[in-house]
């Protein structure tokens, strides 16, 4: 055992949120290192401290046995700690060439002299991916091809652990593969590759050990031999599959409340379903799966083709605005950025998308902003001393729950949620589940759009399965449900 | 094989289109003024454009690096008219022109030092940062020359011979014009500096992160056209015989309008110093041309701020149908 890092007692606290908890676990030196868990693990959180972008609240990490503290990204490169970001660091403008070459060039009186180093890495890039030609404009490359950029400019950097988050997020098949013959290229060289993906597959083929995190602790970390099957990562992933909080609700299934037929574009493929008044129904799927893309089409914002019926009239919006006068209200998958106005209180917030109940002759009524704002945070029970609050005080529960109230008060009879418990602690993610119920229960139609297992297991009553872009089979949920045979769909095995 | 050809030859159609439709758009408005006055292209001698297009073209030319760059310089409309004042001040009291010059440009290099050290140091956004700085320096030049009037007279005779002299039927400036071209299409293509501006531009943080030292790049940005401006204001006053307070004012908006027409990209990343010196020459003919037509001052005002949007449009247009 040569562990080339050693992370001890690792403590990452966020306002309301402890995002690593006591996580401890070595990385041997030339293996493919794993790092699994769900939305929320804590797997991103880990990553950005060890490059540099966080700061740890505790713990230790040791390099070669030595503790490091890297402040900056270019403090852990110079390290020997590499990081392929999912938005990717190249420079679009210039060639692949300058980019390889950028910041390293030998010069003499500030005009470049000629790079032996470049012919040494031009020639790495000729060898790892000959189709790029190394005068071409980086932004005329396909990402795959970026990346491999990226890979040659961090390996001939001398970095020794080159960390890669989902770098087969956007890849193709023939792609995907040609990035793990790379990788065995760098295991033979012995570096290390710290490898994050939600591709189960994609561990058991090239990983050497895995380590899983779940809710900020450290679960297991396992050789890839010792672990029996995918279902075993699945557990641990998961950790209880079992959900006792959903009970089967009534829904009158007679005639569909939104029909979808056939709607397709650049990231949706065929996706055709109908969903019933009152029903909350939930679209689970990995990171690309389809699903915020889907609530873009039905909410107005992204062209399609095929047909959306909602309540028997054809529904193609031309803008998010007629989508609200509709009846629609999306709580956006970005909340802070998108689904709030931090910096206005939380009793503006809920008034925001009806201005209509609060004004007349377009002169806002202060009495009726706080009569409307007071009603919903009792309703919802927003935990505030006061709903003058700023909204970028409120912790992401409260934060939701404001979100939420201010599309009730749209009087939105459709409510499209989009990761609607992200970076939401445990006990305020059951609270919020049981105010969409009660949206439900009172004749609204949900959809859930959700990343989470648990999430759409617990609360909805049939779950719509997607994978790129398609949409896979749809399940009633209930009790005895297989979660395992849900991931093996959703990460593209037949349904 | 056939269609791989057509394809390439499709391609460098198009860069083809993207690098001359500048010079197109120049050549039109020569012969519509000179179907308007026929004078135009006899009368104003190709020396009375260069004269006055080189104040111009000496600035804008930096200026393009360091919008390439992702940033701005608002501040040198007043940089080139305290540049005149400083000027006509030191030839009134005897000093030779070609120090005055000298000194000007050092003055200009500090000035663009503080900007530097307003964006790069102090880490404030350059539009506010050197906007401020136009305002002050403004400020400084009205000052200079006093509270009576918003000029400098009596000046030595030298005084106008760069803006306005001739040798052997050359007009100097068309040194200052050449040198300043030659200068940075070097800069551009050849340098560090250059590349440089190219990779900052287009992706500040790979540039961090690839080891660039971005912020001292900027600064030094700042201080060539801190240097530019301080030896354009010196042409424009030794053109206009006088060290003129109010000269400036618009300048740094014909500069801007410059690059932008050379389809200089305002987010930084993408331009041409080349295409800057057409985008010189069209505003330079535009504007004696509107004045050969008898166009009043405050129409061209307006005129300007048309072709302005009618390029920058048009440029989106072009870009638009290369990338499809």
């Amino acid at each position: 055992m040569d562990p080339i890092l050693q992370i001890q007692n690792l403590t990452k606290k966020y306002p309301g949120v402890l995002a690593l908890d006591n996580v401890s676990f070595d990385i041997e030196r030339g293996s493919v290192h794993c790092l699994l868990g769900e939305n929320g693990a804590g797997k991103s959180t880990l990553i950005k401290i060890l490059t540099g972008a966080q700061v740890r609240t505790d713990g230790m990490i040791l390099m070669n046995r030595k503790p490091i503290d890297a402040h900056t990204t270019k403090e852990a490169r110079e390290l020997g700690i590499s990081t392929l970001f999912q938005e990717l660091n190249i420079v679009d403008q210039l060639t692949v060439e300058e980019n390889l070459s950028l910041g390293m060039e030998p010069m003499k009186f500030g005009f470049f002299t000629k790079n032996t180093e470049l012919e040494r890495m031009v020639g790495a890039l000729k060898h790892m991916e000959p189709s790029i030609d190394p005068k071409q404009l980086v932004s005329k490359l396909s990402v795959a091809k970026k990346q491999m950029v990226e890979i040659v400019k961090a390996v001939e950097t001398k970095a020794e652990v080159i960390i890669m988050d989902e770098p087969t997020a956007a890849l193709s098949e023939g792609e995907t593969k040609r990035l793990f013959e790379i990788i065995d290229q760098l295991k033979q060289n012995s570096v290390t590759v710290i490898y994050i993906s939600h591709r189960l597959e994609e561990v058991f083929d090239i990983g050497d050990s895995v380590t899983v995190l779940r809710d900020g602790c450290h679960i297991a970390t396992k050789k890839i031999s010792e672990v029996e099957s995918k279902a075993e990562l699945i557990r641990m992933i998961l950790g209880k599959t079992v959900v006792e909080t959903y009970t089967p609700r009534a829904v009158d299934r007679t005639t569909p409340f939104i029909e979808a037929r056939n709607i397709s574009n650049d990231k949706l493929n065929d996706v055709s379903f109908d969903i019933y008044k009152g029903e909350i129904a939930g679209f689970y799927g990995l990171v690309g799966a389809g699903k915020t893309e889907l609530a873009n089409v039905l909410f107005g914002l992204d062209a399609y083709k095929g047909n959306l019926r909602i309540n028997g009239a054809e529904a193609r919006y031309a803008s998010a605005s007629e989508a609200v006068e509709n009846g629609i209200t999306l709580a956006p998958e970005e909340r802070r950025s998108q689904g709030l106005f931090t910096m206005l209180s939380i009793r503006k917030n809920i008034v925001s998308m009806n201005m209509k109940k609060i004004s007349k002759n377009g002169i806002i009524n202060a009495s009726a902003i706080k009569r409307v704002s007071g009603e919903y945070v009792e309703r919802l029970n927003v935990a505030t001393d006061t709903d003058e609050k700023e909204v970028g005080f409120l912790s992401g529960g409260n934060q939701q729950k404001v979100v939420f109230a201010k599309c009730l008060n749209s009087e939105a009879d459709i409510f499209l949620l989009d990761e609607p418990t992200r970076g939401v602690d445990v006990g305020a993610k059951e609270e919020i589940h049981n105010i969409i119920k009660q949206l439900a229960d009172e004749g609204r139609t949900c959809l859930v759009f959700s990343s989470e297992l648990p999430e759409v297991l617990s609360c909805c009553d049939r779950i719509f399965l997607m994978h790129e872009g398609e949409l896979m089979t749809i399940i009633d949920n209930a009790l005895d449900i297989d979660g395992d045979e849900i991931i093996h769909i959703v990460a593209g095995g037949d349904a | 094989m056939n269609k791989l050809n057509i394809n390439l030859k499709e391609v460098s159609w198009r860069s083809a289109v993207k690098n001359v439709y500048v010079f197109g758009i120049l050549a039109i408005f020569i012969i519509v003024f000179t179907a308007i006055s026929p004078r135009f292209i006899g009368g104003p001698s190709l020396a009375y454009i260069i004269q006055n297009a080189a104040p111009l073209l000496v600035v804008a030319l930096p200026a393009t690096l360091l919008m390439i760059s992702g940033n701005i310089d608002l501040s040198v409309g007043s940089i080139v008219a305290c540049a005149g004042v400083i000027m006509a001040m030191l030839s009134r009291e005897g000093m030779a022109a070609w120090l005055a010059v000298l000194i000007v440009a050092v003055i200009g290099m500090g000035v663009g030092w503080i900007n530097g050290l307003l964006v790069s140091g102090l880490k404030i956004n350059s539009v506010i940062a050197t906007l401020v700085m136009n305002y002050v320096l403004l400020g400084v030049a009205k000052m200079l020359c006093g509270d009576t009037i918003p000029y400098v007279k009596g000046v030595q005779d030298d005084f106008s011979f760069i803006g306005r002299s001739k040798i052997e039927g050359w007009p100097v400036a068309i040194f200052f014009v050449i040198a300043a071209i030659a200068i940075f299409v070097i800069l551009q293509k050849k340098s560090a500096l250059g590349k440089y501006s190219f990779a900052i531009g287009g992706n500040r943080d790979a540039s961090t992160l690839a080891g660039l030292n971005t912020g001292r790049m900027v600064w030094i940005l700042y201080l060539i056209v801190g240097i530019a401006a301080g030896i354009g204001g010196c042409l424009m006053a030794s053109n206009q015989g006088i060290g003129n307070a109010l000269s400036g004012s618009g300048f740094e908006l014909d500069v801007i309008i410059a690059i932008l027409i050379g389809g200089t990209s305002w987010a930084g990343g993408e331009g041409s110093v080349v295409r800057t010196i057409v985008g010189v020459f069209i505003l330079t003919v535009l504007t004696i041309g509107l004045n050969m037509a008898g166009v009043p001052s405050f129409y061209q005002f307006i005129v300007k701020g048309g072709v302005l949007i009618a390029a920058v449009y048009l440029d989106k247009i072009v870009k638009e149908k290369i990338s499809a």
